[in-house]
Formats: structure tokens, C-alpha cells, sequence
């Protein structure tokens, strides 16, 4: 035996979760999966428009500057792995937007460069640049993916302990069923969070873009 | 696969599994909701499991569900305050800190080693990692252990068995 498994031993599930899998299993299944919280529903609500919330802290933390402008400061985890928070500044995603139609094409607008991303691209292959943060030396990736009619991009920063931030747009399809329908994006209204929130009828969901989850898995190296 | 087959695999691994996801995830609610999905997407019956094999395929799993969680959009950006877990011992806490300090990947690879007592290429097929890659996060999350550890044997006492043997 060694002192990780002495550790370890002490660490198990609490009896409330044991009992709720062992109903679901006992029914086979048929319970529905935690209902995600209202925090949860109104974050997921602001990735449909492109941009990030974070929640606030006051120690130092790793400092990304976006390519795309706005910076972002993640704490450190804390003890039990839990998230440190992040402090975020996020950049206009119209102004500094990194991709850009003109005449026809999409672009990679790396200052006053460009970059031609016709073949480069398209509904499921990404154009990924990687940046380096020229006041803190952290890296981030500037991801960019989609066809004419259908186009987006993200800024994507991750940190030491795993956590990261992510800003763009139209990364993410963003969009909500009710009674059995989907519906294209929408306005979260407190009404709607309530019947999300109590209602099994009303379900929301973001589903990533093929560009970009296949950016996510590129760069991932879990 | 019955109800109450599932009932047994849970009790015999369900903890193991939990312990997996938590490690990995560093949260106890995440850990829990991703053990409970593993045993949901068994429960399905889509899959076969082989004897033997059960436990791998349910780490396995976890892992794979892990590593989503890690790259979505919630887990990136959302984290909630974790209870304090209640060791019996100080260096128990000091030993659970270090190693949640570590990024993800390198708790897995501990976890699987240290908990699990896989070897190298069996932690490589559940992560999906060459047993290079292996070798490679053992030596550096150990290298990283030493510099935080006060007692820099702690984790390193090991006698090379694991809970699963």
C-alpha cells in the first residue's frame, strides 16, 4: 500500500449521489440527469452571442492578453482542485474579430496582414494561429473555422492547472427545445429561466461547431 | 444487461470509477455526475462488456467523459467551491493538495498508477496515450510532487501494488 492509496481510500462518492445512480440503475435508466443550474443557463445563453462571462477573484493569477483583444487573469485552483476564478476583460468580437468576408472569401486578419483562407477551411476543418502574449509570454490559440455563409472564431487561453478562458463567435450553435421543437437562438428572459429551470419540456443546448471541436481536439493533449 | 447486474457492477466499481473522475476533474459534483453518466451509458446496453474487462471499460469511460469535460465550454470557464474533503491525517491533506495542484493529465496518470496499480501500458490504453507519453507525465507529475511535497516520499513510497491487485 502505498500513501496515495491511504489518501484515496477516505475519498467516496457521498451516499445521496450512491442512491441516486442506484435508483437510476434500478429503473434502468429512465431518470432524467441533473437540470443544469440558472448560472449554468445564462452562461450558456451568452456563448450563443459569442462571449464569456467569468467569475470574479482577487489573487494573482496567469494573465493572458487576447489576440482579439481583452485580457484574462485565472487564478490558481485552489486546495481540493477547485477553480481559483478568473478576472476577464473580453474584446470587442466585432472590432478585433480575426476572421473577415471581404469580396467574396474569408480572411485571417492578423493586423494589417492577410491571410486567404479559401481551402483552408471550411465546416469542419479549422485554421488555427497560434499567439504568444507579448506582455506575459502565455500562449493562446486563435481558431478559426466555417464557410461564407456560416463563419466564426474563438480566442481559446488555457492555464497551468487546466482552466482556461475562451472568447469569440459563432463558435457555438446555441438553441432550445420546447415541447419536442428545436428553436433557433434566443433571448433569455427571467420567465424562460424559470420554465427552463422547472419545465422538462424547455431544454437547452449549445452544441459546438465540427471547426472548432476538431480545433479543441487538436490542441487538446489530455 | 440487467438491472441488477448493473446494481453489482456499480456497488463493486462505482466508487473506483468516482474516484477516477474526481481526480481527474478536481471536483467532487463533476466527478459524481460523470460516474453517473458512465453507469447511465451502460445502462443504455449499447455496450458489451467482456469478464474481465469491466472495470477497464468503465475507466475507461470515465476517462473519455473526463476529457470532454474538460474541453467544454463550462468547465473552461465555470467552477464551483468544493467542500473540504475530511482527511484522518495532515499529511493525508498536504498529499490530496499537491497532487490536485497537478494539471488533469498528470493526476490521471497518478491516480491510475498509484490507486489502480496499473502498469504503464494498461494506464496507456484507458488515457489512450502511448506508453511513452505515459512515462513522460509520471516523471514530470513526480518531479512536480517532489518540489511541493515537505516529505518528498510521501507519494513516492510505494510498494508497487495498487488497490486493484
Amino acid at each position: 500500500m502505498n500513501n496515495y492509496w491511504r489518501m484515496m481510500e477516505q475519498v467516496t462518492m457521498s451516499d445521496r449521489k450512491k442512491e441516486e445512480i442506484m435508483d437510476m440503475l434500478e429503473n434502468q435508466g429512465t431518470q432524467k440527469r441533473r437540470k443544469p443550474s440558472v448560472k449554468a443557463l445564462v452562461l450558456a445563453a451568452a456563448l450563443a452571442v459569442g462571449c464569456v462571462l467569468s467569475i470574479a477573484a482577487g489573487l494573482p493569477g496567469q494573465v493572458y492578453n487576447f489576440f482579439s483583444g481583452g485580457s484574462v487573469n485565472i487564478m490558481p485552483a485552489g486546495a481540493d482542485g477547485a477553480i481559483g476564478g478568473a478576472e476577464a476583460v473580453f474584446g470587442s468580437t466585432e472590432d478585433k474579430a480575426p476572421i473577415i468576408l471581404e469580396n467574396g472569401k474569408l480572411w485571417f486578419a492578423n493586423g494589417e496582414e492577410r491571410t486567404d483562407l479559401t481551402g483552408l477551411i471550411d465546416e469542419n476543418t479549422p485554421y488555427i494561429y497560434e499567439h504568444t502574449d507579448p506582455a506575459t509570454g502565455n500562449k493562446g490559440y486563435v481558431i478559426l473555422g466555417g464557410t461564407v455563409d456560416n463563419f466564426g472564431w474563438a480566442e481559446y487561453f488555457q492555464a497551468n492547472d487546466g482552466f482556461g478562458s475562451i472568447q469569440g463567435s459563432n463558435y457555438a450553435d446555441s438553441y432550445l427545445t420546447i415541447d419536442g421543437v428545436r428553436q433557433p437562438s434566443y433571448q433569455l428572459s427571467p420567465e424562460l429561466v424559470e420554465k427552463l429551470n422547472n419545465d422538462p419540456s424547455y431544454e437547452l443546448n449549445t452544441v459546438n461547431y465540427p471547426w472548432f471541436e476538431a480545433a479543441m481536439k487538436e490542441l487538446d493533449n489530455w | 444487461m440487467d438491472a441488477e447486474k448493473l446494481a453489482d457492477l456499480f456497488r463493486k466499481y462505482g466508487d473506483d470509477v468516482f474516484r477516477l473522475a474526481y481526480s481527474y476533474l478536481g471536483n467532487r459534483a463533476d466527478g459524481e455526475d460523470v460516474c453517473q453518466s458512465v453507469f447511465l451509458k451502460l445502462a443504455e446496453g449499447k455496450t458489451v462488456l467482456l469478464p474481465g474487462r469491466e472495470k477497464s471499460w468503465l475507466l475507461t469511460c470515465a476517462a473519455n467523459l473526463c476529457k470532454s469535460q474538460l474541453r467544454s465550454f463550462w468547465r473552461r470557464n465555470v467552477g464551483e467551491l468544493d467542500e473540504s474533503l475530511p482527511f484522518r491525517d495532515q499529511s493525508d491533506r498536504e498529499l490530496w493538495d499537491a497532487v490536485m495542484a497537478l494539471p488533469p493529465k498528470y493526476r490521471a496518470v497518478i491516480h491510475l498508477y498509484y490507486w489502480e496499480g496499473y502498469g504503464q501500458g494498461e494506464i496507456g490504453d484507458i488515457l489512450k496515450l502511448s506508453r511513452t507519453a505515459v512515462q513522460t507525465r509520471m516523471a514530470r507529475a513526480r518531479d512536480m510532487l517532489r518540489k511541493e511535497l515537505s516529505d518528498d516520499e510521501q507519494l513516492l513510497a510505494h510498494d508497487g501494488t495498487g488497490h486493484n491487485e
